[in-house]
């Protein structure tokens, strides 16, 4: 479907808000946000079953399903196990997006970033998914489904990527002699994955050139906005990946900026994910 | 443990940590295509062709738009692979390539229409975006298509604590971070980030600085293939030229 293109009016009174600021000359966006701040944040686990997590930003919600099964590892790789990551766009989300078919430029770049941030990063320790070298290894799957698109997917997906990923539990399996077994939940306490560090995601959409810079935007300022550049960064401070999206152009000083700021900003992100998470 | 930097300093292939590779550039070597060109950077050797402005397919906008269409060779690694008929790393690099341009190419100026970059990758030895980035931006200049700026890429990467620039596959493999910057030299506007695996966030304000190093000492080079491309081009204008 054809993406609804914004007004002149609508696109020039988001500027006119942004550049000229509230009453005390303060910036205020048209959530009456500033320039650093985020939406609320919110993780839920799901109770009926491990690995199932709903992560939202503001409007923008995204729900993520792990899962597993067993498969013959590469040959090249015998020890290794996989981890697979998809991202689905669907109508539910926004108009914007079609339903089946060929995956959007949108969908790819979201997967590539779960790529990246994870794998390329090795968030994951996939050898630990390995139960019989050269012949039998876990796949994982992790399948993040847009549900409502309101800006900022980035931040939304890698986040309920994440919850989902130290939510899940495998089945414990043993070998004996030649056979593996695997012991359902009730038999035996399922297994965690090995994660080695948690990264997420903070996306800051630029404006003007790069004069201007906003945390989590919204659909509606990305309408607006040159591009946006996504910073994954994990708890010890570590940067897991950059990835900038169209049409960006910034200078190198407001880059390094935004990628320093990316450390405080991002533990907004934690906190959320631990309150999830109780007692750990 | 491998090693990638000699007590020398010098590096498995030679170079100093903040050298870059060899550099070849050829353009306009297609007839058949509006503008073409190929870029070499040590081993890692890439083909760009540009067709357009053209008319626009589809929505068609005030401003042009730049699609791009990135294939490796099955032969380009060091391990055959079968084309997929859907490969989500080379859509990536695609529409990365295309945004990047984006930014470059003045789009205004092509209104309703289209402008399709083509990346055929002959051999991957590290640094790909960064060459075929660089193969582009001669191939739009041979189309004479508006820029405002020349496109430069580099990456740069941490290796045993040193930062070095440009590096190929077998550094790649080092596993450190890649990050690969695309800038317009003459502002230095940073118009493409990529990083891959992880470095601490002190780290990165050096490796940034030393990339776009990497991209503006590209450009004189970039530079030089469109002149003598121009130059061979002038007896074509004839003897009043």
């Amino acid at each position: 479907m054809r993406e609804r293109l914004l007004t002149t009016c609508e696109r020039e009174f988001i500027h006119n808000v942004m550049k000229e600021g509230g009453e005390d000359g303060e910036l205020v966006r048209l959530d009456g946000r500033g320039k650093s701040e985020m939406r609320r944040v919110l993780v839920t686990l799901g109770r009926q079953q491990y690995g199932q997590a709903t992560a939202s930003i503001g409007n923008t919600q995204a729900i993520c399903r792990v899962s597993c099964s067993i498969v013959r590892p590469h040959e090249d790789r015998p020890t290794k196990g996989f981890v697979r990551y998809g991202v689905t766009l669907s109508p539910m989300a926004s108009p914007d997006y079609d339903a089946g078919g060929r995956p959007s430029a949108a969908s790819i770049y979201l997967t590539r970033l779960l790529e990246h941030i994870f794998r390329e990063a090795r968030a994951l320790d996939d050898e630990s998914l390995c139960i019989v070298a050269g012949e039998k290894v876990w796949a994982v799957s992790v399948n993040v489904t847009v549900t409502n698109d309101d800006g900022n997917m980035e931040d939304a997906c890698a986040l309920a990527a994440l919850a989902g990923l130290m939510h899940f539990r495998r089945p414990y399996v043993s070998i004996a002699g030649q056979d593996v077994v695997v012991h359902p939940f009730d038999e035996h306490e399922p297994v965690s994955l090995a994660i080695n560090h948690r990264p997420l995601n903070v996306t800051t959409a630029l404006f003007d050139n790069g004069d201007l810079a906003l945390v989590d935007p919204t659909k509606i300022e990305l309408k607006v906005a040159d591009g946006s550049i996504s910073v994954a960064m994990n708890t010890h401070g570590e940067i897991c990946g950059i990835n900038s999206s169209e049409g960006l152009a910034v200078d190198p000083e407001q880059m390094e900026a935004i990628v320093a700021a990316t450390k405080h900003r991002v533990t907004h992100l934690f906190t959320a994910l631990n309150k999830a998470f109780p007692k750990e | 443990m491998p090693e990638y930097i000699s007590v020398e300093g010098l590096r498995e292939d030679g170079r100093r940590a903040n050298e870059l590779r060899r550099v070849e550039a050829n353009v306009g070597m297609f007839p058949h295509a509006d503008g073409s060109a190929y870029f070499q950077q040590g081993d890692t050797k890439v083909v760009a062709i540009v067709n357009g402005p053209k008319q626009g397919v589809g929505k068609a906008g005030d401003a042009g738009k730049v699609v791009c269409d990135f294939e490796m060779a099955a032969f380009s690694t060091t391990q055959r692979r079968k084309p997929l008929r859907l490969d989500r790393k080379n859509a990536e690099l695609g529409s990365k390539i295309a945004s990047t341009f984006e930014s470059a190419i003045m789009t205004d100026l092509y209104p309703r229409s289209q402008i399709e970059i083509s990346v055929q990758v002959l051999q991957a030895d590290g640094g790909v975006l960064a060459v075929a980035i660089n193969a582009v931006t001669l191939a739009l200049m041979d189309a004479g298509v508006a820029m405002t700026d020349f496109v430069c890429a580099c990456t740069a990467s941490v290796i045993d604590g040193t930062n070095v620039l440009d590096i190929n596959h077998y550094e790649a493999s080092a596993q450190g971070p890649e990050l690969t910057i695309a800038v317009l030299p003459s502002s230095s506007t940073i118009v493409m980030a990529e990083m891959k695996s992880r470095v601490h966030g002190d780290l990165y304000a050096g490796l940034q600085d030393l990339a776009i190093v990497g991209g503006t000492t590209l450009l004189p080079l970039l530079k030089k293939a469109v002149h003598d491309r121009t130059r061979a081009m002038l007896p074509c204008l004839g003897p009043a030229a």
